[in-house]
C-alpha cells in the first residue's frame, strides 16, 4: 500500500518537475498523450492480464478509432458524394455480397469439384463486378478537388460522438479476428492481430477516397467542451480572469485547453477503471480468472471458453479503439503515416508489463510512467546528447551521436523493460 | 447410461484407444482399471469431449454425444475430474466451488456491473452451497486458502467437490486416489458412495488402488493397450487370465494364482 502510494507520488513528481523545470505546457502535453496510451494499455491489460490473449495489433485498433473520427466528424463533402458516393457504397456492398455468397456456397454445397468451381466463379465474377463499380467511383471521388478533399468526407457530427464509434469499429474488427483466430492455437491470435493491424494502417495510407491517405485529414473538430485558443483569448470572462491574476492570456489559453483535455481523458480513464474493476470483482470476473488459471478445467466446468475469450477480446479492443479516436480528435488531424507498431503496439505492451499485468492500477502507473519517459526523451534527449558530446571534437562520430539521439528512446525502453523484468518480473504493482 | 461403441483414438500411428466398447449403467459405480498407458485417460478425454475420436460413437441416454465440447456435456450433466489436478490456482478453494454452477446471473458482464443487488443474493446462496460441500468433504478449514497452496490430495477432493456444486448425472473420476493418503482416500470413497446413494450420481472411476476399487465398484472394466479386456464384477475380472497377464506380466501370474487359491 505505502509502496504503491510512493510509486504514484513519484510519478506525479515527475510531471510536476517537468512543469517547473521545462514548462507546464510540455508537462500537460505529455500527460494527455500518456493518459491516452494508458487507456489503450487498460484494453491490453483486459485481454492479456485477465484472459491471457496476446494482441500484437494494438496499432490497428488505434488506427480504426482514428478513422472513426474522420468518418463521423470531418466536414461533409457533398461534391464528392455526388461524384462517386453511391458508387463506392454500392461497390462495397457488392464486395460484401460476394463474400457472403461464397461463404453460403461453401457451407451449403457438398465438398467436391462442383463446389470448387462454383466458389471460383462467385469469387472471380464478384471481384470483377466489384472493381467495375468501385474503381470509377473512387477515381471520381479522388478527382474532386484533390488538394483539399479528394475523399468522401465525414458526417460532420460532434467529435465526442466519434469516440464510441471508434470503439464500435474496433469491436467489429475484433469480432471478425476473434471469430477466426480464437479457439485455435493461441499463437494464431498473435499472428492474426499483427497482420490485420498492418493491413488496416496500410489501407488508411493508401485509400485516398476514404481518408486522403498520406495527404492527411486536417481540421477535425475538437470534442465538446474543449474551446479553441483564439476564441478563448477573445472571451471577456477569460480575459477578466487573466488580468485579475496577472497572467499572459495567450500562454494561459493553451494551458487551459490542455487542462480541458486532461479532465476529459482522466474522466474516461476513471470510468473505464471503475467498470472493469466492478466487472472483475463479480461472478463474471471469477469466471474469467478461472478461464485464465486453467482453460481446460473451466471448459469442463461448463464455461464456454472460446465465447468468453471473444467477449473480452472485443471489449479490450473497443477500449483501445475509443482511445484511438480520442487521440485523433485531440490532434485535430488524422495522419495515417504516423501509425507505427513500435509506438502503438510495443510501447503499450511495455506499459502493461512494467506496470504489472493483471492489475489495473499497475497499468495506470506503467502507462503514465512510460508515457512520460517516452515523450520526455523526445524533448530533452537531443539536449542530453548535445551535453554528452560537447567535449568531443567535431567529426562524423559526434554528428552520428547527435543524430541518433531520437532513437535513444527505443533503447531506453528496452533497458527499462529488461530492468523491470529482472528485478520485479511481475511489474511494479503486481496482481494480488 | 453411457454406451461407448467401437471407439478409436489414434495419435499419429499410435492407437491409444483401439476399438473400445463399454457400457456404464445408470446408478452404478463402474471401475475402470488397467496398467499405465492402457488408454484409460484418453478414453475419458474422448467421452468428455476434450478429444475428438478417430472413429466410434458415445451415446448418453440414447442421445449421440460424440464430439460435443466439454462445456456442452457439462450442461447435459456429464462431469469429470482430472488425473493431474486442474485447480484454479489463483482463487480460493471456496471460489473454486462457487464458479461451477451454470448460468449464474452475475456471469453476464452487464449484470456484473449494473445488477449488484441480485448478484449479492445469488452469491450468498452459492457460498452456502460451497460451504456445505466443503463440510461434506471435511475440508471446511481450507475454504479461504488459495487453491494453488493446498496438497495434491486436497486438490483431488476439491475436484470431486466441484462436481457436487450442480446436479450431475454422471461423473468421471480420473485417478482420484493418486497421491492421496489412506485417510483422505477413505473420505473420498465415502463421499462417492454417499453421492451415489443420496443424489443418484453415476460414477466411472479410474483407480490403481485395488482395495478401493473392490470396495466401491461394480462392475469393473479392464483395459490394456487400448482395448477392453474384460468387464464384470470385481472377483470375476480379477481372476480373468488375460487381465492378470496384462496387469502383472507372465512372471507374476502364477504367484497371484497361488494367492487366490489360498484366499
Ligand atoms: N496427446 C497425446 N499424444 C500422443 N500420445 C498420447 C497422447 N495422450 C496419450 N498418449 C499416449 O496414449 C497412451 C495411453 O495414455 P493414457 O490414456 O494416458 O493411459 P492411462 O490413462 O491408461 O495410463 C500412452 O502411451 C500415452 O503416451
Ligand atoms: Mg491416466
Amino acid at each position: 500500500m505505502s509502496r504503491n502510494f510512493f510509486l504514484f507520488a513519484a510519478m506525479a513528481g515527475l510531471y510536476a518537475l517537468t512543469g517547473f523545470l521545462l514548462s507546464w505546457n510540455v508537462s500537460l502535453s505529455i500527460l494527455n498523450t500518456a493518459l491516452l496510451a494508458t487507456i489503450m494499455a487498460l484494453g491490453v491489460n483486459m485481454q492479456w492480464g485477465y484472459a491471457g490473449l496476446f494482441n500484437t495489433g494494438v496499432m490497428g485498433f488505434v488506427a480504426l478509432g482514428g478513422l472513426a473520427v474522420v468518418l463521423t466528424s470531418a466536414e461533409p463533402t457533398p461534391d464528392a458524394w455526388a461524384a462517386g458516393g453511391p458508387g463506392i457504397v454500392f461497390g462495397l456492398l457488392l464486395g460484401a455480397a460476394t463474400i457472403a455468397a461464397a461463404i453460403f456456397a461453401w457451407k451449403r454445397m457438398a465438398a467436391g469439384r462442383l463446389r470448387t468451381l462454383v466458389l471460383l466463379a462467385i469469387l472471380i465474377g464478384g471481384f470483377f463486378l466489384f472493381r467495375a463499380v468501385f474503381d470509377p467511383a473512387v477515381t471520381a471521388v479522388e478527382a474532386n478537388n484533390p488538394a483539399t478533399y479528394g475523399n468522401l468526407g465525414g458526417l460532420g457530427l460532434p467529435s465526442l460522438l466519434a469516440w464510441p464509434v471508434g470503439g464500435l469499429f474496433a469491436a467489429l474488427a475484433a469480432w471478425a479476428i476473434g471469430k477466426t483466430a480464437l479457439g485455435l492455437r493461441s499463437d494464431y491470435l498473435a499472428i492474426a492481430t499483427l497482420g490485420i493491424a498492418e493491413i488496416i494502417t496500410s489501407v488508411l495510407r493508401n485509400e485516398d477516397w476514404l481518408d486522403r491517405g498520406v495527404k492527411n485529414v486536417l481540421k477535425l473538430p475538437r470534442p465538446w467542451p474543449v474551446p479553441y485558443e483564439v476564441n478563448l483569448q477573445q472571451n471577456p470572462a477569460f480575459l477578466d480572469f487573466t488580468t485579475r491574476w496577472e497572467l499572459d492570456p495567450v500562454a494561459t489559453s493553451t494551458i487551459f485547453v490542455k487542462l480541458c483535455y486532461t479532465s476529459l481523458f482522466a474522466a474516461v480513464l476513471l470510468i473505464a477503471i471503475w467498470l472493469t474493476e466492478r466487472a472483475l470483482k463479480s461472478p463474471w470476473g471469477r469466471m474469467m480468472r478461472a478461464i485464465r488459471d486453467n482453460e481446460v478445467a473451466a471448459e469442463a466446468m461448463g464455461k464456454d471458453v472460446t465465447r468468453r475469450h471473444l467477449q473480452v477480446f472485443i471489449l479490450g479492443s473497443a477500449l483501445i479503439g475509443i482511445a484511438g479516436a480520442m487521440m485523433t480528435s485531440m490532434d485535430g488531424q488524422l495522419t495515417p503515416g504516423t501509425y507505427n507498431p513500435l509506438r502503438y503496439t510495443f510501447l503499450i505492451w511495455v506499459m502493461v508489463i512494467v506496470g504489472g499485468s493483471g492489475n489495473n492500477w499497475g497499468t495506470v502507473l506503467g502507462g503514465l510512467l512510460i508515457g512520460w519517459l517516452w515523450l520526455i526523451v523526445e524533448s530533452i534527449g537531443p539536449a542530453i546528447m548535445g551535453g554528452v558530446t560537447a567535449a568531443m571534437a567535431d567529426g562524423p562520430l559526434k554528428q552520428h551521436l547527435v543524430d541518433s539521439a531520437p532513437h535513444m528512446r527505443l533503447l531506453s525502453m528496452g533497458v527499462i523493460l529488461l530492468l523491470v523484468l529482472r528485478f520485479s518480473p511481475r511489474g511494479l504493482i503486481p496482481e494480488k | 447410461m453411457i454406451v461407448v461403441e467401437d471407439l478409436h483414438k489414434h495419435f499419429g500411428g499410435f492407437h491409444a484407444v483401439d476399438g473400445a466398447s463399454i457400457r456404464i449403467e445408470t446408478g452404478s459405480i463402474t471401475g475402470l482399471i488397467g496398467p499405465n498407458g492402457a488408454g484409460k485417460t484418453t478414453l475419458f478425454n474422448v467421452i468428455a469431449g476434450r478429444l475428438k475420436p478417430t472413429s466410434g460413437r458415445v451415446i448418453m441416454d440414447g442421445e449421440d454425444i460424440t464430439g460435443l465440447s466439454p462445456h456442452e456435456l457439462f450442461h447435459k450433466g456429464l462431469l469429470r475430474t482430472f488425473q493431474i489436478a486442474h485447480e484454479f490456482g489463483s482463487m480460493t478453494v471456496r471460489e473454486n466451488l462457487m464458479m461451477v454452477p451454470a448460468s449464474q446471473h452475475g456471469e453476464t458482464i452487464w449484470n456484473a456491473v449494473f445488477s449488484r443487488g441480485r448478484i449479492a443474493a445469488e452469491e450468498k446462496r452459492l457460498r452456502e452451497k460451497a460451504d456445505e460441500v466443503l463440510d461434506f468433504l471435511t475440508i471446511s478449514h481450507l475454504a479461504d486458502q488459495k487453491a494453488a497452496n493446498i496438497s495434491g490430495g486436497q486438490k483431488k477432493l476439491l475436484e470431486l467437490g466441484r462436481t457436487m456444486m450442480v446436479d450431475a448425472k454422471i461423473v468421471f473420476l480420473d485417478e482420484v486416489g493418486a497421491g492421496v493418503n489412506r485417510t483422505l482416500l477413505n473420505t473420498i470413497g465415502d463421499a462417492i458412495v454417499r453421492l451415489n446413494k443420496e443424489r443418484g450420481y453415476t460414477f466411472c472411476v479410474i483407480e490403481h488402488d485395488m482395495d478401493f476399487i473392490a470396495r466401491l465398484c461394480d462392475p469393473v472394466i479392464v483395459m490394456a493397450e487400448g482395448k477392453v479386456l474384460a468387464q464384470g464384477p470385481v472377483d470375476v475380472v480379477k481372476s480373468d487370465e488375460r487381465v492378470i497377464e496384462a496387469y502383472l506380466g507372465r512372471g507374476l501370474k502364477n504367484k497371484v494364482k497361488e494367492e487366490a487359491a489360498h484366499a
